[in-house]
C-alpha cells in the first residue's frame, strides 16, 4: 500500500536548493519552460539526459509571489514585450495568449484540458481544407492519457465526446453560471457536460485540492491548478534537470548544419550554453522570432513563421435578474462540442466549441469597451454595477492555416537590441463564417437561458502554427517527431508545430506532443 | 468582501493601501501642469460617478508605463505613454476641459468610433481606448468599487463558500440588487 503524501509540495526556494547544476557540454538545452519545455525537461532527464532549461521569465512561488489581485498580476505573468501587429485583423498579444515565467502560459491559463478529436488530425482528407497531421489521434491518445494522469486532469466520468473520461480526478462542481447557462444550451438541444480541467479536485503530491479562489488566471495559490511549474518542474528537478530563470535566449548557434548551443542573456550578461541537442519551446511568436534571429535557422522550406493560427473567440455576455457570482469557481465551466466538426447543414468547414466563462472585473471591462465603441460613461457604469449579474458564454472557433498569416522580424528592437516580432494576421472567409455562427448561436443560447440584456466582445485566443510539422521537408519545418528537417540536432516543440489548430485550448495537446517527442528521442538514442 | 483579517498578508496589504491612498498623489508626475485639467475632465466623462476618495486621473498618471498585460502595437504607433501625452496635448489645444459636457461627450463619441483621428491629427481612437482601459483598471482594482459591483475581492486563503444557484441567491439577500431576484 502506498501512503498518501500529505506534506506540502516544495516551495521554489527548496527546489532551487535541491537542484543540480550543469557546466560545459550538456545533452539537451531547452529554451522556454512552459507547456512543452517543462514536460521535455522531466521526460529527458528521467531518461538519463543532462538537461538545462533557459527561461526568460522569473521563477515565481505560488504561495509567495502570486496574489489574489487582478491588477497586481497583470504584466507580472505575461509576455508583454513589444510586438508589432498588423494585417486586417491585428492580434492583441500579452495576457490573452502568452506567458513569461517558469511554467510559461500554464501559470495563468484557465486550465482547460480538452483533447483534440480524431477529426482534427485529418481535415484535408475529410473536410477538404487545411492539411492533415502527420499522425492520427490514436498515435497521440496514450500520451494524452499519461499527461492527464501527471497534471492531473479532473473531468466527467463519462463524456459524449472523444476524451480522457473517466478522468483521474472527479469533475469540478457546477456553479450558478453553469446551471443558468446550461438551461439555454438545453433549450437549443445541445449536449452539456463539465469541461475537463488541469485542476486537482483531490490531493495530489501534497498539492491542495481546488479551493475555488476563482483567481486561476492570476496564478493559482493552492497549487491545485496543474501548471507545469507545479506538475512537471519539481519532477524534472528531482531527475537532475537545471532550470535557469531570467535567461533570455538571443541566438541558437550552429556550425556545419548542426546546432552547437544557445547564446543567452542572464540579467544582461552574455552567456553561452553548449549542447548536444537544442529544443526551441517558446510558443508560436517567440519560437519563429528566435529562429529568424539565428540566421534564418531551420528554414530551407521558407515555412518558419508562416501559417500563424489563432482561435476566434467572440464572447457573449448575458445579464440575468439573479446574481451569478461567476467569479467563485475556475473561469471555464460547462461546455458543448456539438458544434465542433464540419456539418453539411452549415456553409463553412469545421466549427467551434462553447463553454461558460468568467472574466474578472478589469478583464470584463477591457473586453467590453474594446469591442463596443459606444460603451463608456453612464452606460458603462450601469453594466459594471451589475457585474455579479452577468453570465458569459465563450466560443472558440477553428481558424484555417494561411501562409500569409505570419511572424516576421520588425524594424523595432527590444531593450537588448534584438529585433522584435512582427505579427501579421487576417481572417479568411471560412474563419469569418465560423465567427458569425459562433456569435449567433451563443446569443441564442444566452437569450434562451433568460438573459434580459446581451452584449458581445470579439477577440482571439491562443497562438498556433508558424513551424509546421509534416513529412515533406519542402512544406514543413519539423518532422512528425518535432525534429528539424534541416538541422538534425534541433527540435521545435510547442504550439508552433500544429499543422491545424482545432478549436480547443492547446496546452494539453502541446504537453502530449512533448511527451511523445521525448519518448521517440530516447528510444532512438538507446 | 471578506473580512480583512481572514485575508492573506499580501492581499490585506493591497486592500488597505488602496483604501488609504485611493491612488491620490501630491502632484501628477507625467501629465501635470496644463494637461491635468484635460486629463481630469476626460476621465470624469469616461468613468463618471467615481467617489471623490478615488483619483483615477492620478492612477492613469502613475500607471502610464504599466503594460496591463499587453505588448502589441500597430506599426508607427508611438509607445503608449507618448500616445497618451500626444492625445492630451491635442485635447488641451481644443480647450477640452472648458467645453460644455455635451461637446465633450460628442468629441469622446467621435474618438471612440474612430471618427476623430483626422480631426485631432493622431490615432485618437487608440488614444482614448488605451486611456479608458487604464482608468478602468484603477476603478475596478479599488475595494470600494468591488463593493459597489458585487465582486468579492481576494479569496485567499479560505476560498469562497457559495457556488450553487441557491447559495448565490442567499448571499445577495440584502444587497441593492436583491430586490430584482
Amino acid at each position: 500500500m502506498t501512503l498518501l503524501r500529505k506534506v506540502p509540495p516544495p516551495r521554489v526556494e527548496q527546489l532551487r536548493g535541491m537542484m543540480r547544476r550543469h557546466e560545459g557540454q550538456i545533452d539537451a538545452c531547452i529554451v522556454g519552460c512552459g507547456a512543452a519545455g517543462a514536460v521535455l525537461a522531466k521526460e529527458l532527464s528521467e531518461g538519463g539526459l543532462s538537461v538545462v532549461v533557459l527561461e526568460a521569465g522569473e521563477w515565481l512561488d505560488s504561495r509567495e509571489d502570486f496574489v489574489n489581485d487582478e491588477l497586481s498580476m497583470l504584466g507580472t505573468l505575461d509576455w508583454d514585450d513589444l510586438r508589432i501587429v498588423d494585417g486586417d485583423d491585428p492580434i492583441k498579444t500579452g495576457r490573452v495568449n502568452t506567458g513569461r515565467a517558469v511554467g510559461g502560459t500554464t501559470v495563468h491559463f484557465t486550465a482547460v484540458a480538452v483533447r483534440l478529436r480524431p477529426d482534427d488530425f485529418r481535415v484535408a482528407s475529410t473536410d477538404g481544407v487545411g492539411v492533415d497531421w502527420p499522425f492520427d489521434y490514436d498515435e497521440l491518445a496514450p500520451y494524452y492519457a499519461e499527461v492527464e494522469r501527471t497534471l492531473p486532469v479532473s473531468g466527467p466520468r463519462r463524456s459524449a465526446y472523444p476524451s480522457g473520461a473517466p478522468y483521474p480526478h472527479g469533475e469540478l462542481p457546477w456553479s450558478a453560471k453553469d446551471e443558468v447557462l446550461a438551461r439555454g444550451l438545453d433549450a437549443l438541444g445541445l449536449h452539456v457536460e463539465m469541461t475537463p480541467h488541469a485542476i486537482a479536485t483531490g490531493n495530489v503530491d501534497g498539492r491542495s485540492a481546488c479551493m475555488y479562489y476563482g483567481f486561476c488566471m492570476d496564478g493559482c495559490k493552492s497549487d491545485a491548478k496543474g501548471g507545469t511549474h507545479v506538475s512537471y518542474v519539481p519532477k524534472a528537478i528531482a531527475a537532475g534537470a537545471e532550470i535557469r530563470p531570467n535567461c533570455f535566449a538571443t541566438r541558437i548557434e550552429s556550425e556545419g548544419g548542426r546546432a552547437t548551443g544557445v547564446s543567452y542573456l542572464e540579467n544582461g550578461e552574455e552567456r553561452f550554453q553548449p549542447a548536444e541537442r537544442v529544443f526551441v519551446c517558446c510558443y508560436a511568436i517567440e519560437t519563429p522570432r528566435l529562429l529568424l534571429n539565428s540566421g534564418n535557422l531551420a528554414n530551407s522550406s521558407d515555412q518558419v513563421g508562416r501559417n500563424l493560427m489563432v482561435h476566434s473567440g467572440p464572447i457573449v455576455y448575458g445579464r440575468f435578474d439573479r446574481a451569478l457570482d461567476s467569479f467563485v469557481t475556475p473561469p471555464v465551466g460547462v461546455m458543448t462540442m456539438d458544434t465542433y466538426a464540419s456539418d453539411a447543414k452549415r456553409d463553412f468547414a469545421r466549427g467551434f466549441w462553447m463553454n461558460t466563462y468568467c472574466q474578472f472585473p478589469i478583464n470584463f471591462a477591457q473586453a467590453l469597451v474594446g469591442s463596443n465603441p459606444d460603451l463608456w460613461g453612464p452606460e458603462l457604469i450601469e453594466v459594471l454595477d451589475e457585474y455579479a449579474h452577468w453570465g458569459m458564454l465563450a466560443t472558440l472557433g477553428e481558424v484555417l492555416p494561411n501562409p500569409d498569416n505570419r511572424v516576421t522580424l520588425a524594424d523595432e528592437r527590444d531593450d537588448n537590441g534584438v529585433p522584435v516580432a512582427r505579427v501579421t494576421f487576417s481572417y479568411g472567409d471560412n474563419d469569418r463564417a465560423i465567427i458569425e455562427a459562433e456569435r449567433t448561436l451563443a446569443e441564442q443560447v444566452v437569450e434562451a437561458a433568460g438573459a434580459t440584456r446581451i452584449l458581445t466582445s470579439d477577440g482571439t485566443h491562443h497562438l498556433l502554427g508558424t513551424c509546421r510539422m509534416g513529412t515533406d521537408s519542402a512544406t514543413s519545418v519539423v518532422g512528425p517527431d518535432c525534429r528539424s528537417h534541416d538541422v538534425e540536432n534541433l527540435w521545435i516543440c510547442d504550439g508552433s508545430v500544429f499543422p491545424t489548430g482545432g478549436a480547443v485550448n492547446p496546452s494539453l495537446t502541446i504537453e502530449a506532443i512533448a511527451t511523445r517527442t521525448a519518448r521517440l528521442l530516447l528510444e532512438r538514442a538507446t | 468582501m471578506k473580512k480583512l483579517e481572514t485575508l492573506g498578508e499580501k492581499e490585506r496589504a493591497i486592500v488597505e493601501e488602496r483604501r488609504r491612498s485611493g491612488y491620490r498623489v501630491e502632484r501628477l508626475s507625467r501629465f501635470g501642469g496644463e494637461l491635468e485639467p484635460h486629463l481630469r475632465a476626460l476621465v470624469a466623462r469616461l468613468v463618471p460617478g467615481v467617489p471623490a476618495t478615488i483619483d483615477l486621473a492620478a492612477f492613469v498618471d502613475t500607471h502610464a508605463e504599466h503594460s496591463l498585460g499587453r505588448g502589441d502595437r500597430a506599426p508607427g504607433l508611438p509607445a503608449i505613454p507618448e500616445l497618451l501625452r500626444e492625445g492630451l496635448e491635442a485635447l488641451a489645444g481644443r480647450g477640452f476641459a472648458m467645453l460644455p459636457d455635451d461637446q465633450q461627450d460628442a468629441l469622446i463619441r467621435r474618438m471612440r468610433r474612430g471618427e476623430a483621428d483626422e480631426e485631432l491629427g493622431l490615432p485618437a481612437k487608440e488614444f482614448v481606448d488605451r486611456l479608458l482601459v487604464k482608468a478602468l483598471a484603477g476603478y475596478l482594482a479599488h475595494p470600494s468599487t468591488w463593493k459597489q459591483i458585487g465582486f468579492n475581492g481576494p479569496a485567499y486563503p479560505e476560498g469562497y463558500a457559495w457556488i450553487s444557484v441557491g447559495a448565490t441567491a442567499r448571499r445577495h439577500e440584502g444587497f441593492p440588487g436583491a430586490s430584482r431576484l
